[in-house]
């Protein structure tokens, strides 16, 4: 009869070990960033005169780090296209009828996302991670990333994401390299959004420089069963 | 095959999507050449349809509807051609994927291989485009194109015919003038520009994604398609790539000889007893040339945190004029413009109505942007500044667009030619000239309304 309360113990234990950074950020990644998906989503950029402007777009991320998106309202956006291949992003235009190539850290349509925060959820490529506690939120571990090159979108994250599930995302901190914090999020309204893939739908940007704008990324739809050859994500594609 | 194509339609009628605008440009111009309005209206209304009837398939038409009105015209009010209601096609084309890495296009497309903005030296298939503000050339040409693409690597084969003769600027004739003169030409109104020519070009492209580097290298043939040369080889190399915020571009064209367009000297000051006596104007000495020439541009551009982009491109042109060169046609297109007019031909589809047209005359350019979006949430501040680095004659533009709602964009541009340095440029008459500001309008104001839907 000991032994039941000893396993307990062990248990109890064991789910008290912090997990390895790498083993965190990796589930992160897995819940934010699965290996290939479709989603229909919503970005709406609340700006500092109380106004809002609302993006409606179709989401495809291939194997390896490739992603699309096409955005489908408003009118005055309609065909624009953003192609992610690794480091390297390009935007279509179509009232150019051609593509061009696009920073990282740029703005993704003038929100408070950038275009990593919406095309690239991979953490493990681009930030070295360190795990902590925050007394103040006593069920999550605190991910502390430093970019590893100059191409990462920001140079430092502050991640705090739940124990149970581990990796769930809960808030983030996003900062400069001299410390400066540029923004903040808060993820919510965990969804089941089918073939086992468990995430929040909502993530709601706050710009901490410009502090009364804020954008929210709304998922309507995720397909994690939803694969695309390789050449949907060649410049020669955009504009199709 | 049109019936098949709205049969599928008609059952599954979400493939289909159509979006476009409605544009009205007003422009009030200080007007320095015999026969230019001072105040012009533009109406645009514009269609862009995009059918899916098969997953592999997709049919894609840009076109606009152009009501134009000119006034104040310079030198009494007439009837000008060129402001005349017209259609253009920017784009119609049937886009087919057999197999994932295999595509077939046929239709009229703009396809731009090369990474330059304002200018694109490789370009030899496209109407040309305002280098202050690019986003306003659509319009593509007619062609054929087979393409091999993969994940890190492209092969884009194209034939294309040039539209020989067109009526509202819908094409009657590709690649062979009829043998019939227009009515215009019949009345003397406009050149006659039969010829026993085929007007087509062959072009072909590598695209490679090497080193997170865009490179492409292509080889184009072409038979008096949208230059002079006939049976031509060229070769082009473009390169692309970002450095953090920072993006570096460069795109060159290899070429021998020149299409560059010299005036007859002697006929400057009487073009009249050149014409009677056989002498020909103007002339292209150098088609059949065999020197080697070559035209390029390199640029940056930064994005920064906030927003805004700065542009910085230089770009030579290989088939410019040296000093005296410039001074011989300056000279004609300030005196005679519609005898240079006559003695060229007009062969080039102009495309898309620009708001700044240009043909560069000399070498060395250098285009200056900036652009900063959402100042004040709603406003967008332009600032472009084209610049002959021969004699610093400038065209500016400041441009500011609000957008109150997100399908309505308000947009107020000045445009102003800058002489640049006297010494450098070119007398006539008495005035003096830069090239920027040979141009037949002065300072220029523009008011534009666009309404998406």
């Amino acid at each position: 009869m000991t032994s039941l309360p000893l396993a307990l113990l062990a248990a109890a234990a064991l789910a008290a070990e912090p997990p390895s950074a790498a083993d965190a950020l990796k589930a992160y990644d897995a819940i934010m960033g699965p290996p290939h998906f479709k989603a229909t989503a919503r970005m709406t950029a609340h700006r500092d005169d109380g106004t809002t402007r609302s993006y409606k777009m179709t989401l495809l991320k291939g194997d390896g780090d490739k992603s699309r998106v096409w955005f489908e309202e408003p009118a005055a956006v309609r065909g624009q296209e953003i192609l992610r291949n690794g480091e390297n992003l390009w935007v279509y235009m179509p009232n150019l009828k051609r593509s061009m190539r696009l920073a990282s850290r740029d703005s993704f349509q003038g929100g408070d996302f950038n275009n990593a925060d919406i095309l690239r959820s991979d953490y493990q490529l681009d930030y070295t991670a360190e795990l902590a506690e925050d007394p103040a939120a006593p069920d999550a571990w605190v991910l502390k990333l430093k970019a590893k090159t100059s191409d990462a979108s920001y140079d430092a994250i502050k991640l705090w994401v739940a124990k149970k599930p581990l990796g769930m995302p809960v808030k983030g901190e996003y900062y400069t390299a001299s410390g400066k914090m540029l923004r903040s999020a808060a993820f919510a309204d965990v969804k089941d959004f089918g073939n086992g893939l468990k995430r929040p739908a909502r993530v709601t940007m706050r710009n901490e420089v410009a502090t009364q704008r804020y954008s929210e990324l709304v998922f309507d739809a995720l397909d994690v069963t939803a694969t695309a050859p390789d050449a949907r994500f060649t410049l020669t594609d955009l504009g199709r | 095959m049109t019936s098949l194509v709205l049969l599928l339609l008609a059952h599954n009628p979400s493939l289909v999507t159509t979006t476009g605008y409605l544009d009205s440009r007003t422009q009030v111009a200080e007007t320095k050449a015999d026969g230019t309005p001072a105040v012009t209206e533009l109406v645009e209304g514009n269609v862009q349809l995009k059918l899916t009837p098969h997953e592999r398939v997709t049919v894609q038409v840009d076109a606009s509807l152009f009501w134009q009105g000119a006034w104040w015209i310079h030198g009494g009010d007439r009837d000008l051609p060129q402001y005349r209601p017209s259609i253009v096609l920017s784009e119609a084309y049937v886009d087919v994927t057999p197999q994932d890495s295999v595509r077939v296009l046929v239709g009229k497309k703009r396809i731009v291989w090369g990474s330059g903005l304002a200018f694109n030296p490789t370009d030899l298939l496209n109407p040309p485009k305002d280098p202050t503000d690019p986003t306003f050339q659509r319009a593509g040409a007619w062609l054929g194109l087979l393409e091999f693409p993969f994940e890190k690597v492209t092969l884009s084969l194209a034939a294309a015919g040039k539209a020989t003769r067109s009526y509202a600027g819908l094409p009657t004739a590709l690649v062979v003038v009829p043998d019939q003169p227009t009515f215009e030409a019949t009345q003397g109104w406009v050149p006659d520009l039969r010829d026993d020519e085929a007007h087509w070009a062959f072009t072909s492209r590598l695209y490679l994604l090497v080193a997170d580097t865009d490179v492409t290298v292509s080889y184009a043939y072409t038979n008096v398609f949208n230059d002079a040369f006939p049976n031509k080889s060229r070769a082009g190399l473009s390169l692309s790539r970002t450095f953090g915020g920072l993006e570096a571009h460069g795109e060159a064209l290899f070429q021998t000889g020149s299409a560059r367009v010299d005036v007859t000297r002697s006929c400057i000051n009487q073009p009249q007893v050149c014409f009677l006596q056989g002498v020909p104007i103007a002339t292209r000495p150098d088609l059949d040339a065999t020197y080697f020439n070559l035209s390029a541009l390199a640029g940056l551009r930064y994005f920064f945190e906030d927003g805004g982009i700065l542009t910085g491109e230089y770009f030579f042109n290989g088939d410019g004029h040296d000093a005296e060169g410039f001074k011989d046609v300056a000279y004609m297109v300030k005196r005679y413009p519609a005898q240079v007019q006559a003695a060229l031909g007009a062969s080039q589809d102009p495309g898309t109505p620009q708001k700044f047209a240009f043909t560069p005359l000399r070498r060395h350019y250098a285009v200056l942007s900036y652009l900063k979006p959402q100042l004040f949430d709603d406003w967008t501040v332009m600032l472009s500044l084209l610049t002959g680095l021969e004699d610093l004659s400038m065209q500016a533009l400041a441009q500011v667009t609000w957008a109150p709602w997100e399908w309505l964009n308000l947009t107020a541009a000045v445009y102003v030619p800058l002489p640049g340095v006297p010494d450098w440029g070119v007398t006539i008459d008495g005035a003096q000239y830069g090239e920027l500001t040979l141009n037949p309008f002065g300072t220029r104001v523009l008011f534009q309304a666009r309404v998406y839907y």
